[in-house]
């Protein structure tokens, strides 16, 4: 896998291990604490002190941002969670059965797709209030339907293959072949799946956290981040700058990474 | 009399389609008995595949069994529940498929797929699974059998991986081996192992083999009977020595013309001439009328019944009927 001469899963590995690197450092280390205010050192432009300078209120944007990305993981990683094994496993009951029940799930994951995600998102944050939680869950509903149209077409695909017949003449039973024989093979379009949704969700929660309805105050996040920032542009653009890199970097580097997987286990090369 | 492992008796299966439901099978009736391998010949499109899947209970989703019994060891195959039926597989009874190269998962390794099946049927544990399954890897012919199975299906020959299917088929020691055209996808020097391989466990393990193949040189060297299907009927079935001394039905005459043998070396291979009737046109004539050289009036509106030529040979064509052979 590393001696692969795909320019694209370098770059996004690279990316994405960057990234994964600066989550884990803000578990155990962050430079200054998030929410510490000193009113002297505000629009402070990047320093040696502060990398990437300070905001309207003082604090350290370079903690903002590493404390940050433990928000973009975490709902990144929940949504595709929620979306993947949901997804997966009705597209894999709708691909294997067939017939009706594949129509009724399918048509169902048409409606969901026919629905914008920010909307559902919004809704379910009308509801049930506006938080973190919320949010995630509706960008993993929201990530349903696509998962599902993959692992449909993988298993519809598979499931006439010799060596489903043969383990069907071995006597394995259905739920044996759909996760010991047929999962497997239709894994790695899913894990590409996975990780454009991913980006997907990053920047979804952003967008959210932007309009003030994802992360709240003073939590930080990418989006809430640049959010404030927009309103000190002129004033302070190293403000805009630190979230703004960062998104791109996730979006960019989960998209990159996922092509270079397709691209990885692209027989026709 | 040895004790019968199979009964297919007058068994019928309809396919629907968009145009209606029309029968694939029709009058299926054959008998195996213990130890005896049997081959069922004919052209593609005569229903081989879909006897052996009637058997198995695994028929497609269009195909319907309408009438007849399978018996197999006494149990009766129609009355069994879909889970009963599952059991079933794999233990007394197994398939070997055509093509090796896609019967095995290819993301699988070869000691898990044999060790999941011996744990599905046998409930051993997995130490003493894994030994038994190069038990039967090394009772198949491979040698290594400790390395082979953690290797993956793309790392072994098309022989070997028939070998391994064929090792797969065996872990229960079934009472009946389906092997439906095990050989068709290997080159002639493998072909040979293979049908040597199968010889030895009808041998030693005394596994009775329904062998469906299109190749009667192959049915000669291995069979002890042969069942001549055509468009979804048996036309003639006979020793093997019967069949090929004195081929009654017109199909087996053209069929065995067909082969390619050394001494026929500088003349045309014969070949019947047109193809197998679609399921759509099949009336109440003789089906093979249509290809026959030596088609009456009375083939083509009358369906020609069954003729006893001698205890085990049995055929169903209007020719035999008048005093019983003919001349080719």
């Amino acid at each position: 896998m590393l001696n692969t001469k795909s320019i694209q899963l370098k770059i996004g590995a690279t990316f994405v291990s960057f990234l994964f690197l600066v989550m884990i450092i803000s578990l155990f280390y962050l430079p200054y604490e998030v929410n510490y205010m000193v009113v002297e050192d505000r629009f402070l432009p990047p320093s040696l002190e502060h990398p990437f300078g300070t905001d309207n209120f003082g604090r350290d944007i370079l903690s903002r941002i590493m404390q940050g990305s433990q928000t973009a993981f975490l709902v990144g990683f929940t949504a595709v969670s929620i979306g993947g094994i949901g997804g997966t496993i009705i597209g894999a009951i709708a691909g294997y059965v067939g017939g009706w029940i594949d129509e009724i799930f399918m048509r169902i994951m048409d409606a969901m797709m026919a629905f914008p995600g920010i909307l559902l998102a919004l809704m379910f944050i009308t509801v049930f209030g506006s938080s973190l939680t919320n949010t995630t869950i509706a960008l993993g509903i929201m990530s349903i339907p696509g998962f599902a149209r993959i692992a449909r077409s993988g298993f519809i695909q598979y499931k006439q293959f010799d060596f489903v017949k043969a383990a069907n003449g071995m006597g394995a039973s259905h739920v044996s072949i759909i996760f010991t024989h047929i999962l497997p093979n239709v894994l790695s379009p899913i894990i590409v799946a996975a990780s454009m949704s991913f980006a997907g969700a990053v920047l979804a929660e952003a967008g959210l956290s932007y309009l003030g309805l994802g992360v709240q105050p003073p939590d930080p996040s990418w989006g809430r981040m640049l959010n404030e920032a927009q309103s000190y542009i002129t004033k302070a653009p190293w403000y805009t700058l630190a979230p703004g890199i960062f998104i791109t970097i996730t979006v960019l580097g989960f998209n990159l990474l996922g092509d270079g997987i397709r691209e990885l286990r692209d027989p026709r090369k | 009399m040895s004790e019968s492992v199979l009964n297919v008796n007058n068994l019928e299966v309809n396919i629907k389609s968009s145009k209606g439901t029309f029968p694939v099978l029709e009058n299926i009736s054959f008998n195996i008995n213990k130890g005896e391998i049997v081959g069922l010949v004919g052209e593609s499109g005569c229903g081989k595949s879909m006897t052996s899947l009637a058997i198995m209970g695994l028929l497609p989703n269009q195909a319907k069994w309408t009438k007849g019994e399978i018996t197999l060891s006494s149990k009766q195959l129609q009355s069994l529940s879909p889970e009963e039926m599952r059991k079933l597989r794999g233990n007394q009874l197994a398939m070997i498929f055509q093509d090796p190269m896609t019967s095995l998962n290819p993301v699988l390794t070869i000691g898990y797929q044999l060790i999941e099946s011996i744990k599905l049927h046998l409930q051993y544990p997995k130490a003493k699974a894994k030994t038994y399954a190069i038990d039967l890897l090394t009772k198949v012919g491979l040698s290594r059998a400790d390395k082979l199975i953690y290797q993956y299906p793309h790392e072994l020959s098309g022989g070997m991986r028939q070998r391994v299917m064929i090792a797969m088929a065996l872990v229960c020691n079934p009472t009946l081996l389906i092997a439906d055209e095990p050989t068709t996808a290997l080159d002639v020097t493998i072909q040979a192992q293979i049908i040597d391989l199968l010889k030895e466990l009808n041998k030693k393990e005394g596994t009775s083999i329904l062998f469906i193949s299109h190749d009667l040189g192959l049915v000669h060297d291995l069979c002890d009977k042969v069942f001549v299907m055509y468009a979804g009927e048996i036309v003639e079935q006979a020793t093997v020595q019967e069949l090929f001394d004195n081929p009654q039905h017109p199909y087996t005459k053209g069929l065995i013309q067909s082969l390619p043998l050394p001494e026929k070396k500088k003349e045309r291979l014969y070949s019947i001439p047109g193809t197998v009737p679609g399921i759509h046109d099949r009336g109440q004539n003789c089906r093979f009328s249509s290809r026959c050289p030596h088609v009456t009036e009375h083939c083509t509106t009358h369906h020609p019944s069954q003729i006893q030529i001698s205890k085990t040979h049995v055929v169903h064509c209007f020719l035999s009927e008048k005093g019983g052979t003919t001349s080719g």
